[in-house]
């Protein structure tokens, strides 16, 4: 979108409405300038998640959230249709574009009394933790800043922020308390997805429709007076500058804050953090991000790219369960005794594995991303269809010796079946993955995973999207063999495939390998 | 020789009046300029002072600043010939924070999943083996 603006409005943050509902927010002077002066016409592109929803007529304008200066409109048409832009999820829930660039939702678009159900929740979560931790419990970032600063919630929030005070002080005890905490709150009922060690996002529907979410962030002091705090703080503070909780009010009722508040906050959003800013990004220290990520580690790795395309592509949705296998399960299905056990990993919305399933095999199907995992279920059993789909996260060893163990217990031999894992999965994740096929080959059978050769589609998943790389087989050769596994066999395709963000289908040369367990690991 | 001292007599007397008149009108400004003078050449050779000691002073730091320089390069060049043992030592610092979190994680598996699927099979008569190696 091109608009025009002057020296003045650079540092000025704009909402971009959507026949008058706001759906992003940016500076001014994050647009390009056409012709390279301050003033005149600027060019700010589109999210990169927004163009599939862009089909249809509507008014956009650019709002100044300061209220200073003209509000800009221009009307807009998409496409041949002349019915209304629909930025909408597919629960007819409004939908925004969010602070990581992502699509999401803000609370004010969901049905109405979110803000009380959030809160009830968040009395749910802290009753949980009281129950069953020693923490100190309170609100933080959003959910402390719109209430704090301007005595009411973050109408662009699109979800409540909890932390926690640990006890402990080394990393190590702090971790394990939160992976305790996440298991209490499974048994409480709730839906729990654990971003890190020191993370977990907390699920909740309202009448079958998703509702908004709670985020929890671990915190603890260290032996040397250094207050952590996932993901953005790392500040010498001392215990008692953050506990006994304080009360907050929050839509008229209370809460529990930090004792010093607004160090808290200026250890989130800096020192403007007084002044309403709807473009903030974070900006955390490489070094605070690098002690996070060796202690807490990320099970999330790429998983927002993922979710969203699950949930938000509208053209992949369309497509009937099952409907779609690819070459490679063909080739695969060629290969198996009838009745086969077959564990499919990173099963996406499950097109390969169903079609396995009505083939007569026996599917057990995985992937980290649940949004597909419920749907297929859903569909297996509509269809009394022998798979069965549920989440398993690579980056994340305790369930991969917990799944390995189940599978090894059932006693027969598995053909293990992975398409386009390989190269979407991090350096991080490998040894998990060949150390559960270590556990799922043991018994006899092969797995059969592929990876490009000829060239990557999305070397580095930080510029957008879900990774996907090349990689050497030498290399994972090697690995592997530290865990008993060989490589039998590999034949070399060309397969053309779409990938979320790129544009056409693309064709790529594909090394197909086919792995066994040959001995015990060293 | 005569004329010259009948025209000096006859000029004397104005003359000294005219000077009598000068000094009357201008001495008190005059000391005051040279007052002045005398101030302005005290002043003048403290500035000569200040002058030659902030010329000192530019070379003391000119000197300061080649020294700083020379530490900065030595600094760069320490950096630069050490990339590898920071590399190094960047990667053993994430190694060992890793190892908290698998510390956390196996202890975790150990009592939520090892300890679980086997406490059906614990052999009494194999715990009483286990007794303590110290006191």
């Amino acid at each position: 979108m091109t608009f025009g603006a002057d020296t003045e409005d650079l540092l000025r943050t704009v909402d971009l409405r959507l026949d008058g509902r706001r759906i992003w927010s940016f500076r001014v002077g994050e647009a390009v300038s056409l012709d390279g002066s301050e003033t005149g016409r600027r060019l700010m592109p589109w999210p990169r998640v927004m163009p599939p929803y862009l089909e249809g007529r509507s008014t956009f304008s650019l709002h100044p959230v300061d209220g200073e200066g003209p509000e800009l409109t221009a009307s807009a048409r998409f496409g041949d249709s002349d019915e209304p832009v629909n930025f909408a999820d597919s629960h007819g829930l409004g939908l925004i574009i969010n602070k990581w660039g992502n699509i999401g939702h803000a609370l004010a678009d969901y049905p109405a009394g979110i803000e009380q159900r959030l809160l009830d929740r968040l009395d749910l979560i802290r009753d949980v933790l009281a129950d069953k931790s020693e923490v100190d419990v309170y609100v933080t970032g959003g959910t402390l800043l719109g209430p704090y600063r301007d005595g009411r919630v973050m109408p662009n929030d699109d979800d409540a922020d909890l932390a926690y005070l640990s006890p402990h002080s080394h990393p190590a005890d702090v971790a394990r308390e939160c992976l305790q905490i996440g298991r209490a709150l499974v048994a409480a009922g709730i839906t729990v997805v654990r971003c890190s060690a020191g993370h977990l996002q907390l699920h909740f529907e309202h009448e079958g429709r998703p509702d908004g979410y709670v985020d929890i962030f671990t915190g603890w002091i260290d032996d040397f007076g250094w207050w952590y705090q996932l993901f953005p703080i790392r500040a010498q503070v001392s215990r008692e500058q953050l506990v006994p909780p304080r009360t907050l009010m929050i839509e008229g009722r209370p809460q529990p804050m930090c004792r010093e508040p607004e160090l808290m906050l200026d250890a989130i959003y800096g020192p403007g953090w007084a002044t309403p800013d709807p473009g903030f990004v974070f900006d955390v220290p490489q070094d605070t991000q690098d002690r996070f990520y060796g202690w807490m580690s990320d099970q999330h790795m790429n998983r927002t790219p993922w979710e969203d395309r699950y949930r938000y592509d509208l053209l992949g949705n369309r497509v009937e369960l099952g409907t779609a296998p690819t070459d490679y399960v063909r080739a695969v299905a060629d290969t198996l005794d009838p009745g086969s056990f077959v564990v499919e990993l990173g099963c996406g919305r499950g097109h390969d594995a169903l079609w396995l399933a009505r083939q007569g095999h026996v599917v057990e199907a995985l992937d980290y991303v649940r949004w597909p995992m419920i749907r297929a279920t859903e569909y297996a059993a509509a269809n009394e269809l022998p798979a069965g789909f549920r989440t398993l996260n690579l980056y994340d060893p305790r369930r991969i010796l917990a799944f390995g163990a189940e599978m090894a217990g059932r006693g027969m031999p598995a053909t293990v079946y992975a398409r386009d894992l390989l190269p979407t999965v991090w350096d991080v994740g490998r040894p998990n993955l060949w150390r559960l096929l270590s556990m799922l080959l043991r018994g006899g059978g092969s797995a059969h995973l592929d990876f490009a050769v000829s060239h990557s589609l999305a070397p580095d998943p930080r510029i957008g999207g879900p990774m996907h790389r090349i990689l050497d087989i030498d290399v994972l050769t090697e690995e592997m063999a530290g865990f008993g596994l060989a490589v039998t066999g590999t034949s070399e395709v060309t397969e053309a495939i779409t990938w979320p963000n790129t544009a056409d289908e693309v064709d790529l040369t594909k090394t197909r390998m086919v792995v066994s367990w040959q001995r015990a690991a060293r | 020789m005569a004329a010259r001292s009948t025209v000096k007599r006859l000029a004397g007397g104005p003359a000294r009046r005219v000077r009598g008149l000068v000094q009357r009108a201008f001495v008190p400004q005059l000391a005051e300029l040279m007052a002045d003078r005398d101030r302005l050449n005290r002043e003048l050779g403290l500035a000569f002072e200040s002058v030659s000691a902030a010329h000192q002073g530019i070379a003391d730091l000119q000197a300061e600043a080649k020294a700083l320089r020379e530490r900065l390069d030595m600094t760069l060049l320490l950096a630069e010939a050490n990339q590898e043992e920071i590399r190094q030592v960047k990667a053993g610092l994430l190694e060992t924070r890793r190892q908290s979190l698998r510390i956390a994680e196996l202890a975790d598996v150990v009592t939520e999943i090892v300890l679980p699927l086997h406490d059906r099979d614990i052999d009494p008569e194999a715990l009483k083996r286990l007794s303590a190696d110290t006191y």
